[in-house]
């Protein structure tokens, strides 16, 4: 029995801009350089990663004694690997499978009259009170983690990542973007440059980002877990 | 190193030229806006997205005087968060209304550590604080979240901190040692003194169109200021195409607005907030 591996419907750069200059009507680019509709790729595949939250990436943090705030963000930038940061979801404590922190606000906290100060081990955190890619952890930590990679006495940030950028044409957008979902990328990035033209542009750019937009839906409702026929059954 | 999505602010005053129809090329004037003129109004609406979205936030000691009730904000506060003594493990500061307590014939003259604040008949960066303080805040190093310790050199000639170290990662650490340190920045201990954390103003771009904006401005949310920038300048205009590209803006703005809140807050699913 043969099968078509997904594999198949991947596209890469070239690829995608084919079909987004089809979509501009401008196959032969006299409209827009092959530089504006790569950028303008690199933009959607973003939005769509952004919209979908289909990357995900994890960041080992050393914690410090005494120390309650921590720059994720930096962390992530430091590593050569990882794919750029977006926001935490999940900040794991002691290693992957032990426990996590819970969210937690400082105004909680502060109502509750409960203490942050240096204790064994942090079991909550917050993001309330700190600048985007920082989280503070609750209570402070009275000791310092072990030396990474190890991790006790660390956290482990779960976070939603950014897709890198395609530049050759050659290049495929992030394997974490599914295949089935790469027809979508080339709606965004017309739209992106249509909404610099006239009126009848910006209705077919709305038309387009329309598009975009049922399949950034149809992704994430792929992505609920038990997504097999079985999940809809309920009791009569 | 800013991710490869960071814009330069010459590549959002452009993208905002593109949108507006008004790009003559790379780097220079439009025939309707001027360069100067797009940067102020960018300037302007990365602001209206901090403020609104809460994106920048930090904290400041503000040292106490004994005998003094009312202090300044700092200069880039939009708007304080959380007032507290004695750090980040000291306590936090209630909120007072002077009314309330004038209606129940209250006076303010007590002294003491304050353990509450107010704002009301106060100008719009002052904050007073109750009781009023019967002490001068501490500028003992014992527990600063603040200053970069350089080195310190014991007697026997051993280094017991080396290099550019915050002052906040030994806090505890008695500083009873002899020998020669040099610690840099001013510090001020936030022991006995007032803490607020608040929403800070971003950096302002001038005619260095090469930089980046406020590096605690997410790069993710950098490609969406040209809308918010395109739909201020569209304002106005009679053109039949600007109005229906003005609503259309006016609309991917307030989406970036909200997207960036939410990515702010967002703590994962045990928070149950999705940014879209």
């Amino acid at each position: 029995m043969t099968y078509t591996p997904l594999d198949l419907y991947r596209k890469d750069l070239a690829a995608l801009m084919v079909k987004t200059r089809l979509l501009l009507h401008d196959p032969s680019g006299e409209r827009w350089t092959d530089t504006r509709v790569t950028e303008a790729i690199n933009l959607a595949a973003l939005e769509f990663a952004i919209i979908t939250e289909c990357i995900k990436d994890e960041v080992e943090v050393q914690l410090l004694a005494n120390q309650w705030s921590y720059d994720i963000k930096q962390a992530v930038e430091a590593s050569a690997t990882l794919n750029p940061y977006g926001w935490p979801v999940r900040i794991g404590y002691y290693g992957k499978e032990s426990g996590a922190l819970k969210p937690t606000t400082s105004h909680v906290v502060d109502l509750s009259g409960a203490t942050v100060m240096p204790a064994g081990s942090s079991n909550q955190f917050q993001v309330n009170m700190l600048s985007y890619g920082e989280v503070g952890v609750i209570p402070i930590p009275s000791t310092d983690g072990e030396a990474l990679p190890g991790d006790e006495g660390n956290i482990q940030v779960t976070y939603i990542g950014m897709p890198e950028s395609m530049d050759a044409v050659e290049d495929f957008p992030d394997e974490e973007m599914q295949e089935v979902y790469h027809q979508y990328i080339p709606y965004e990035a017309a739209s992106l440059l249509l909404e610099e033209g006239d009126e009848e542009d910006l209705i077919v750019a709305a038309d387009y980002d329309a598009n975009f937009k049922s399949g950034c839906y149809e992704a994430i409702g792929d992505q609920y877990q038990g997504q097999t026929g079985y999940a809809d059954m309920r009791p009569m | 190193m800013p991710e490869w999505f960071a814009r330069q602010f010459y590549q959002i005053v452009d993208d905002t030229f593109r949108l507006c129809g008004d790009f003559r090329g790379a780097q220079i004037n439009g025939r309707t806006w001027t360069r100067s003129e797009v940067r102020s109004i960018a300037n302007e609406k990365m602001l209206e997205l901090i403020k609104l979205s809460g994106a920048l936030k930090t904290v400041r000691s503000i040292p106490l005087l004994e005998g003094v009730n009312v202090y300044d904000l700092p200069p880039d506060c939009i708007m304080p968060l959380r007032f507290g003594m004695h750090g980040v493990d000291g306590y936090v500061l209630t909120h007072k209304s002077i009314t309330d307590l004038d209606l129940v014939g209250c006076s303010r003259t007590t002294e003491g550590d304050p353990t509450t604040f107010y704002r009301e008949f106060l100008a719009p960066n002052q904050v007073g604080v109750m009781p009023i303080p019967s002490r001068d805040g501490s500028t003992f190093l014992r527990s600063s979240d603040y200053g970069l310790l350089r080195q310190i050199s014991d007697a026997d000639g051993s280094i017991p901190f080396d290099a550019n170290r915050p002052l906040r990662q030994i806090r505890g650490v008695p500083f009873v040692r002899t020998g020669d340190g040099q610690i840099i920045r001013e510090v001020i201990s936030p022991f006995g003194n007032l803490q607020v954390h608040y929403i800070r103003a971003p950096k302002i771009i001038g005619t260095d169109e090469f930089q980046y904006p406020d590096e605690a401005i997410p790069e993710l949310v950098h490609k969406d200021i040209k809308y918010g920038v395109a739909f201020e300048l569209l304002k106005g205009s009679k053109k039949k195409v600007h109005r229906l590209k003005q609503q259309v803006f006016g609309m991917k703005w307030a989406g970036t607005i909200r997207r960036l809140q939410r990515i702010v807050e967002h703590a994962g699913p045990m928070n149950d907030v999705r940014p879209l």
